[in-house]
């Protein structure tokens, strides 16, 4: 079985081994190829080591070209099925790989400080503990949109896309932008300019990354 | 880090920072990314997914609250990190047996990808 890391627009592959120091190959043609290890069964532990494997790959193509990352767990049985599946969506990775290209993926997540009860005058009017909670809650989720609304203003402007990611924690915000190479620095200027100005909550860029967030949407059936 | 390159980062980052990215390295992995099986798989593996993921950010709780100075931790049983027990999700691979429910032990799991607990990795 294969594992699959990347669709890229190139066949080069980068010196670096792949999961169980599997060394990488490529299958494709005409522009579009998908970068793939051997494997004797299709099963890994969904460990730390075998996570940033993965990931080292799409970094080191990455460093290359633009790239198309798999998700973790993408396996094909031989290399006609991968090049069946390319043939496929050959116009979706195409597309996709020109709108990655020479960019890539920025984190900023913001994580909006509780807001202490006396201080909501909403509450005051609460005269059940439940009700205050509700109330408490949803001036959270007002004060973590006024906040997003405020951090994407600049940062769009610095992206060529963005999109949110989900997120666990409640009062926070967690979006993904799109961000061409030569931008990275004035954007990460942008977020800790914000962190410093936003009072309310702590405000982080993580990355660069592969670009995760930004890849076609679909599946082979 | 230079504008031009991407170098590796999540192995050379300090720790710390490491800790703090890894919850992002790894829900990018897990949820983003080009998917080529519609039902990838993980009807069956959304448990050991959730372990991956907690484990990582009970890892980095603290990170996070030491860099920004804010309580995330509402002091549960889950995420109070003195009661809890890191082993039980394993120490080299996530999913270990301590958690596995019987719902995973089936023969499906076998031609799963995600078979956390058996050979391979």
């Amino acid at each position: 079985m294969l594992y699959v890391y990347a669709i890229s627009d190139s066949p080069d592959r980068p010196e670096v081994l792949g999961l169980q120091d599997a060394a990488l190959s490529a299958s494709g043609g005409k522009g579009l190829f998908a970068i793939w290890s051997e494997h004797e069964e299709p099963r890994l532990g969904a460990d730390e080591a075998a996570l940033l494997k993965h990931e080292r790959v799409v970094e080191a193509l990455l460093e290359k070209g633009p790239v198309l990352p798999m998700r973790f767990g993408s396996w094909m049985d031989d290399p006609a099925a991968v090049l069946e599946m390319l043939a496929e969506r050959r116009s979706d990775f195409e597309l996709g790989l020109e709108q990655v290209r020479g960019a890539v993926e920025l984190g900023v997540r913001a994580l909006v400080h509780e807001e202490p009860a006396e201080r909501v005058p909403a509450l005051a009017g609460a005269d059940r503990p439940g009700t205050a909670y509700m109330l408490a809650r949803l001036n959270d989720e007002k004060r973590s949109e006024a906040i997003a609304a405020h951090i994407h203003e600049p940062l769009r402007a610095l992206s060529r896309a963005s999109t949110s990611r989900k997120t666990s924690l409640s009062g926070s915000v967690n979006t993904a932008y799109l961000v061409d190479r030569d931008d990275v620095d004035p954007f990460r200027a942008a977020v800790q300019k914000l962190d410093q100005a936003v009072e309310d909550a702590a405000i982080v860029c993580t990355g660069p990354w592969p670009p995760y967030s930004f890849t076609p949407a679909g599946s082979t059936p | 880090m230079t504008p031009g390159a991407v170098r590796d980062p999540t192995l050379r980052r300090p720790v710390q920072a490491r800790d703090v990215a890894l919850v992002d390295l790894i829900d990018r992995l897990l949820d983003g990314g080009v998917v080529i099986h519609g039902d990838i798989t993980l009807a069956v593996a959304d448990v050991d997914l959730l372990y991956v993921g907690l484990r990582a950010l009970v890892a980095s709780v603290n990170t996070i609250e030491e860099k920004m100075g804010v309580r995330l931790s509402a002091h549960s049983d889950v995420l109070d990190n003195d009661r809890l027990d890191v082993d039980a999700f394993g120490s080299d691979s996530l999913g270990s047996d301590s958690v596995r429910s019987d719902a995973l032990d089936s023969d499906a799991l076998d031609s799963d990808p995600f078979h956390s607990g058996g050979a391979g990795g």
